[in-house]
């Protein structure tokens, strides 16, 4: 029985990593997305020899069923060039800095957890220890009696989170009527600033021919639009572009 | 069939915190069904009003030494003297927003119930004795601030800097949760110390070890991400790229909040970790935060000096700022607390006043950050330029003020502490430091305006200038009448 | 199954197999089975719907191939495998190859856990109906496929829609679901396994679960409680959402979009769209009868499975298994073959709707009726449940937990009482804006250009 679910384990394990190397290799955009979705699902799978079958049906529900969808419509949505297939590499000049990166993390974070044999978990003695209730989690029923129980507290504070989540995107996606008429939109802000800019100039010449006292110019506006002419060149460095 | 049980909860504890996230959401249904659109301050009125109420509610509680939730929360003096600070924070920063909003047509009343929401999430921050709830304060914290960063939504700015926030964010987030897994890999828990005996902690169980007897490379690991986690929330040097960006684009009353309440709850929720939980670690953390700060003081600090934007000046000297708390942090003293709390508060009052002064200074849709949009203020506005002399003077250290009652406590506490050269690299970027504030001063007061500025004063923000400038003077003259409150936080450090 | 795969290959053949493979032989076999009924369903329904739809229109419909057609589906059949296989030159030929499959494959995996009688379920699984709604929503992410590969803009619309419509419309499908899984797993603490659905529904009217002294006829179906016939309109609905049924069949418009993401296939693998279209349609007709009329109840199953071989009761009389399974079966195939027609009733009564008015009926109105449905099963179960261990002692008044008519009535009236408030405030909060407000939003964007 051992051999048969080792031999299970290591074709979930190659699903996993084989989709999760093609993933970063694929040229296209949304092949790395189906790839993506395809190591979801081996991971669903792999709960599933661990005999959690709540865990897995939740990975596959949430997983594959909602957030790839959600991937798959952002890039449908916002990169047009890729869908047609055009772009050819996904990696940029600096590639091998990410890998260094990737690998030394790697090398820092998995080979202790794998190397150092002193891990001391015992969920059952330790949650049993906090509330007096000795559960394994792993089932439906456990999961939602630990939500009402023990972990009350982080069970509020989720659901609070999610209805700040909610609200932030009405906010910033609702479209009032009455909204969109007191902020510029960007092409009016482009339009107001081209006005402006025209101005400058007429008083400029004006000044030039000597005529007058000079007015004081108008604040320059900081926005992004006119970002870079100042304040921030001597720490290029330090700025995230 | 197993009947659920109602767990016991000692209400207490979270009294504070419920009234605001009660208030929060209740003000959400009252907003939208009874507040007329274009008169939204008054959401913000009542949104004031609740937060007044929890610092009542919370009053009575002072002097309990308690936890519930079976330890993951806990109330003494020092959560409450947060919690008192984060009040007074969002407090003040819906103040000077009230008639910010409206001027730049991104009235909303959403804006006041998620400051109430951060303001709850920071409170939560500071009560928390588990890394579980701890990761929740930070994470609703910082999706609230996302949304805040990028209210001012159709401007480019601040969906470029909501966008930089939420990604960075993102990936701290992931950091952290890594992090807590290793631990509990290690350990067996995610509380931080015993509330209860017989309760398993990450205290208790390092009070178990003998150093050369346990391979902690899990831990250590696990520690060492948390930290990178929030090094990217208080913006610590090698984690402070998005700073600029973010305090730059994001509404000026929502950069005043965060360059302060961030830094606060994530500096107490990290203090509280290292102080009471891994003191005995502390040979090896030590050293590596006393780097990470003496590196945040420098760079933040130099960084300021070229800056010809304030609002820029501004976050990079936030940046050294965080360093100057991180003193008080990381000398598990009760010095070292009193000292973070103290210069949390001075620097709280002083940084709001500044940012309010700006907001008085900002014309609708265009910013007037620059040097030289300040230039002459005194003759234009006198009592705008007075006051951004105090918050300067302030932040800079000088004597009268708060500030530098705030930085010779941590200072002492360094020194105390046996981190002398920490306190004197201190005091070295604090020179470097007085050289930007003092030139704001210097053009305020001694040239003619060059620029057409005309700033704008409603009564919200002259209170909101008026309580921060009187805060920080106050405090700075008679620093004894909060020193007395503040000695009474006596966490039990190292426990 | 697992005995008799053992008897035969171990006892019969000698062949001393080990556990594992007998297992696998045992799931292979189901499947297989499984398989066969899959596809004599397909030929079943597409020559029901034809010929039903043919009569509401006044028309005749495919009575050629057979006795009254009954082949047609069969030489359809041939006519898709015959047919060229044609994959447009601009496609993503891996990825168009690989949606029909990707849609079809997880509505054959979704029968695992259906079950068709008494002691008939190929896996009961502890999380039955969760697997149910994951596994369906993979087909989700075959339909992107499909619509982006054929790089065609019908196709790719076609796709958007469907899948902003399925998963728009899971929402209700699945908190709909959570009202009946509340009730049940507070009485038998696994609400999510579809066998223990099924169980709670014996009775008559009234589930013997909740009042334990009614007869057991297999009628105590949930859709005779509030909660479950207000759960079971809005499931249906959104079924008909999810199965991109009429009038929901806007992913396939064909007088705007030719067929959607269906656009450029052609041959067998249009056939597998077909399949899977008219799979997923049984099934979730087959889920609505399981859920809330009782799936094999019905009178008289269930004493014939008690006379039968069960594990309580080992030496029984195993043609009464037989018996139980014959009319269990047929109880279930009836009620879903009655929803099915239903579901073809619709689409010859009904005219498309448009794509705002979709997503406004599915967020705006029965996302919110579904969660206060939620409410009322909180309720129901506390009425029927609850004492004074939870903090509920006020109800003990009127009679023991699980056994009061008192109790139950009281719940039926509360529940009713809070659904029809919310179905009538929801309904006049989602009723069409007057002429006025139409003007004036008009007025303000005139306003805003000028």
């Amino acid at each position: 029985m051992t051999i048969v679910i080792q031999i299970i384990f290591a074709l979930i394990a190659m699903l996993i990593l084989g989709s999760a190397l093609m993933m970063v290799l694929a040229k296209n955009v949304i092949h790395s997305a189906l790839w993506l979705i395809a190591s979801f699902f081996g991971v669903g799978a792999l709960y599933l020899l661990l005999q959690a079958e709540f865990l897995a049906v939740v990975q596959v529900l949430v997983y594959v069923g909602a957030i790839s969808i959600l991937i798959l419509f952002a890039i449908m949505l916002t990169r047009a060039a890729d869908l047609a297939g055009e772009t050819g590499r996904q990696w940029n000049n600096r590639w091998w800095l990410s890998l260094a990166v990737a690998g030394l993390l790697f090398g820092a974070l998995i080979v202790p957890t794998v190397i150092g044999e002193t891990w001391n978990v015992a969920p059952t003695e330790v949650a049993g220890a906090a509330a007096g209730q000795a559960t394994g989690i792993a089932g439906a029923a456990e999961l939602g009696r630990g939500f009402v129980y023990e972990y009350l507290l982080q069970f509020q504070v989720i659901g609070v989170l999610l209805l700040v989540a909610l609200i932030g995107a009405i906010v910033i996606a609702y479209d009032e009527t009455a909204r969109r008429r007191r902020v510029l939109t960007l092409a009016e802000e482009l339009e107001l600033k081209k006005r402006q800019e025209a101005r400058e100039a007429k008083e400029a010449k004006q000044s030039r021919k000597g005529k007058g006292e000079k007015p004081l110019p108008a604040p320059v506006p900081t926005d992004t639009l006119s970002k870079g002419n100042e304040g921030n060149e001597g720490n290029e460095g330090l700025v995230v572009r | 069939m197993e009947q659920i049980q109602i767990p016991p909860v000692d209400l207490a504890v979270v009294a504070p915190l419920i009234t605001v996230v009660g208030w929060a959401i209740v003000l959400l249904l009252v907003d939208v069904f009874f507040v007329p659109a274009g008169q939204k301050r008054i959401t913000g009125y009542l949104g004031i009003a609740g937060l007044v109420m929890a610092g009542a509610v919370a009053a009575p509680l002072w002097g309990s030494d308690s936890s519930t939730f079976g330890g993951m929360l806990v109330l003494d003096n020092f959560a409450l003297a947060l919690t008192w600070i984060f009040l007074l924070i969002g407090a003040i920063s819906m103040v000077i927003a009230l008639d910010y909003l409206p001027r730049q047509g991104i009235e909303q009343g959403e804006f006041y119930p998620l400051i109430m929401f951060a303001v709850s999430a920071m409170m939560l921050l500071g009560q928390s004795a588990n890394l579980i709830v701890m990761f929740l304060g930070i994470e609703l914290l910082s999706i609230t601030l996302y949304i805040l960063t990028g209210f001012a939504y159709p401007r480019l700015s601040s969906e470029e800097a909501a966008m930089k926030y939420l990604l960075l964010g993102a990936f701290a987030a992931g950091f952290f949760v890594y992090g807590i897994a290793l631990i509990y890999g290690q350990t067996g828990t995610v509380q931080l110390f015993s509330t209860a005996p017989g309760q398993e902690s990450l205290a208790e169980y390092l009070g178990r070890q003998t150093f050369a007897a346990v391979d902690l490379t899990l831990l250590l690991v696990g520690s060492g991400l948390v930290l990178v986690a929030f090094g990217f929330k208080v913006a610590l040097v090698p984690f402070h790229m998005w700073t600029p960006d973010v305090y730059e684009g994001a509404p000026t009353p929502v950069t005043a909040f965060m360059s302060v309440g961030t830094k606060g709850a994530a500096l107490a929720a990290l203090l509280r970790l290292l102080d009471m939980a891994l003191p005995s670690l502390q040979p090896i953390w030590l050293p590596v935060l006393a780097t990470l700060a003496a590196v945040t003081m420098l760079l933040g600090n130099l960084g300021a000096i070229a800056q010809s934007n304030v609002k820029r000046m501004l976050a990079y000297s936030s940046i050294g700022h965080a360093g100057y708390l991180l003193l008080g942090v990381m000398t598990v003293s009760e010095r070292g607390v009193q000292g973070f709390l103290f210069y949390l508060l001075a620097y709280s009052l002083t940084n709001l006043g500044a940012f309010a002064v700006l907001i008085a200074l900002e014309q609708r849709g265009e910013a007037a950050w620059s040097l030289d949009d300040f230039a002459g203020l005194w003759q234009r506005q006198p009592f705008l330029a007075l006051a951004m002399a105090v918050f300067m003077l302030s932040l800079a250290g000088v004597p009268p003020t708060a500030g530098f009652v705030g930085k010779f406590y941590v200072f002492m506490a360094a020194w105390e502490g046996g981190l002398g050269w920490l306190a004197l690299v201190g005091m070295l970027t604090s020179a470097i430091a007085a050289f930007f504030y003092l030139r704001v001063i210097a053009r305020m007061f001694m040239q003619e305006p060059v620029r057409d500025v005309q700033p704008q004063l409603f009564r919200g923000l002259t209170l909101g200038i008026s309580i921060a400038a009187a805060g920080t003077l106050i405090f700075g003259i008679l620093p004894t009448l909060l020193i007395n409150v503040v000695q009474q936080t006596a966490l039990a450090v190292g426990r | 199954m697992y005995d008799i795969v053992e008897i035969v290959l171990n006892g019969w053949l000698g062949l001393n197999a080990p556990e594992w493979l007998l297992i696998l032989l045992r799931h292979v076999l189901v499947a297989g089975v499984l398989f066969g009924v899959v596809t004599l369903q397909f030929f079943f329904l597409t020559i029901y719907e034809r010929r039903a739809i043919a009569r509401m229109q006044d028309r005749v419909g495919p009575n050629r191939a057979g006795p009254e057609g009954v082949f047609q589906t069969v030489a359809d059949g041939i006519k898709m495998f015959t047919k060229e296989d044609i994959i447009p030159d601009a496609a993503d030929r891996w990825v168009h190859l690989l949606a029909p499959c990707v849609v079809v494959v997880p509505t054959m995996l979704m029968f695992a856990v259906i079950p068709w009688g008494p002691g008939m379920v190929p896996v009961d699984m502890d999380v039955g109906l969760l697997f149910f709604f994951a596994v369906s929503s993979i087909a989700a992410v075959g339909l992107m496929m499909a619509g982006w590969a054929s790089n065609n803009k019908f196709s790719l619309l076609g796709a958007m829609r469907a899948v902003a419509q399925m998963v728009s419309y899971e929402i209700p499908a699945v908190l709909s679901l959570l009202a009946i899984v509340m009730v049940v797993s507070t009485a038998t603490g696994s609400g999510l396994s579809i066998v223990s659905i099924i169980n709670h529904q014996a009775g008559l009217i009234i589930s013997s679960q909740e009042v334990s002294s009614v007869p057991d006829l297999g009628l105590g179906w949930f859709v005779f409680t509030p909660v479950g016939f207000l759960a079971f309109i809005c499931f249906f609905i959104a079924s008909l959402a999810e199965a991109e049924r009429p009038p929901f069949d806007i992913p396939e418009a064909e007088s705007e979009l030719v067929a959607g993401y269906m656009t450029e296939y052609s041959g067998m693998k249009f056939g597998l769209f077909y399949l899977a279209q008219f799979t997923l349609s049984f099934l979730l007709c087959a889920m609505t009868s399981i859920v809330f009329f009782g799936g094999w109840q019905g009178p008289g199953v269930s004493w014939l499975y008690n006379q039968g071989v069960t594990p309580l009761n080992p030496d029984g009389n195993a043609w009464m298994n037989v018996a139980a399974g014959v009319l269990g079966a047929f109880y279930f195939l009836l009620k879903t073959y009655i929803f099915f027609f239903v579901m073809v009733w619709l689409r010859g009564a009904f005219p498309r709707l448009r794509v705002d008015q979709l997503m406004s009926f599915g967020w705006k109105f029965l996302i919110p009726l579904t969660l206060v449905n939620v409410l009322s099963a909180a309720i129901w179960v506390m009425l029927t449940r609850w004492g004074a261990a939870q903090g509920a002692g006020f109800v003990e008044a009127l009679g023991p937990a699980n056994d009061s008519f008192a109790r139950w009535g009281l719940a039926f009236v509360l529940t009713l009482a809070i659904n029809a408030g919310a179905y009538y405030l929801l309904v006049r909060a989602n009723a069409a804006p007057g002429m006025d407000e139409y003007v004036r939003v008009d007025d303000e964007l005139e306003a805003v250009k000028a």
